[in-house]
């Protein structure tokens, strides 16, 4: 059984729905879980999530930077540092929340899943759609995370890991 | 968690690898696995049979799926059907050279519910 997650997120709808979606894991698995949050450069949005988990009494873990002068440096920088991170929490699972569109938009692959998997002999689990995110009605209001913004950003540069 | 979970499965070492968390999956959440194995031709009765049997290694229900149709239409039509938590598919080759085959990334593509590629 998967017991340590490492979840990589980008601030979209298909984010939110993984955080949901892990959340709900690690809670009926009795799992671990880490957070890669994939931001923008403004300081102020790369809190996106980190400040509903801080909000939460946790605390930032890590945090690293994927730049690249090209697409491709830049994929391989976001997927080595995944799997980098993946190895460093000893992590038997990782969770993919990223939505390919926005990946293309700030000018990584929508392959990225692809390498992801190419680069790791860890299991990748891609989120469920936002649509088909379950939330039983008994633990409704616990597992109602707020995320922060609900509006794209862009997904580049800083990213920020962190435990919860 | 999942109450239903798909499995699909060739006569590999990525299917078996599939189908053995699957069910521990399943078998963890009180649900069932399915186990999907798609044919043209050939029958695969028979490798449903050992396929179910390696399920059965975990405490869960099995139910298999033989399947006239290509694997990522076999996997995602009975999905559909059984309302699918989670779909579970093998990846092929190991460490350093491990890579997505057409049929997760077909099924990646099409579905809504979770992937796991292992």
């Amino acid at each position: 059984m998967f017991r340590r997650i490492l979840v990589a997120l980008d601030g979209s709808e298909d984010a939110r729905a993984a955080f949901v979606f892990v959340s709900d894991w690690a809670r009926h698995f009795d799992a671990k879980v880490w957070f890669i949050q994939l931001a923008d450069e403004s300081s102020r949005r790369r809190c996106e999530i980190v400040t509903d988990v801080q909000r939460r009494g946790r605390q930032m873990a890590n945090q690293f930077t994927v730049s690249g002068a090209t697409r491709g440096a830049r994929n391989q920088r976001l997927v080595s540092g995944i799997s980098e991170a993946a190895v460093t929490f000893g992590a038997d699972l990782i969770v993919v929340g990223l939505d390919r569109h926005r990946l293309a938009q700030s000018g990584l692959s929508r392959n990225v899943r692809e390498q992801l998997t190419a680069a790791t002999n860890i299991p990748v689990l891609i989120a469920p759609k936002p649509t088909v995110v379950r939330v039983p009605a008994t633990t409704r209001r616990e597992r109602a995370i707020p995320l922060g913004p609900v509006r794209s950003l862009p997904v580049m540069a800083g990213a920020a890991m962190a435990r919860v | 968690m999942f109450d239903n979970v798909v499995v699909g499965a060739a006569d590999s070492a990525a299917g078996a690898r599939a189908v053995r968390r699957g069910a521990e999956l399943a078998g963890a959440s009180g649900g069932t696995v399915h186990i999907v194995t798609a044919f043209r031709g050939k029958p695969v009765e028979a490798l449903l049979a050992d396929l179910r049997l390696l399920a059965a290694e975990t405490s869960v229900r099995v139910q298999t799926h033989p399947v006239r149709s290509d694997p990522v239409e076999a996997i995602t039509r009975v999905a559909a059907e059984e309302g699918a938590d989670l779909i579970v598919v093998g990846s092929r080759g190991n460490r350093g050279s491990r890579r997505l085959s057409s049929v997760p990334q077909g099924v990646m593509d099409r579905v809504e519910c979770a992937v796991l590629v292992v």
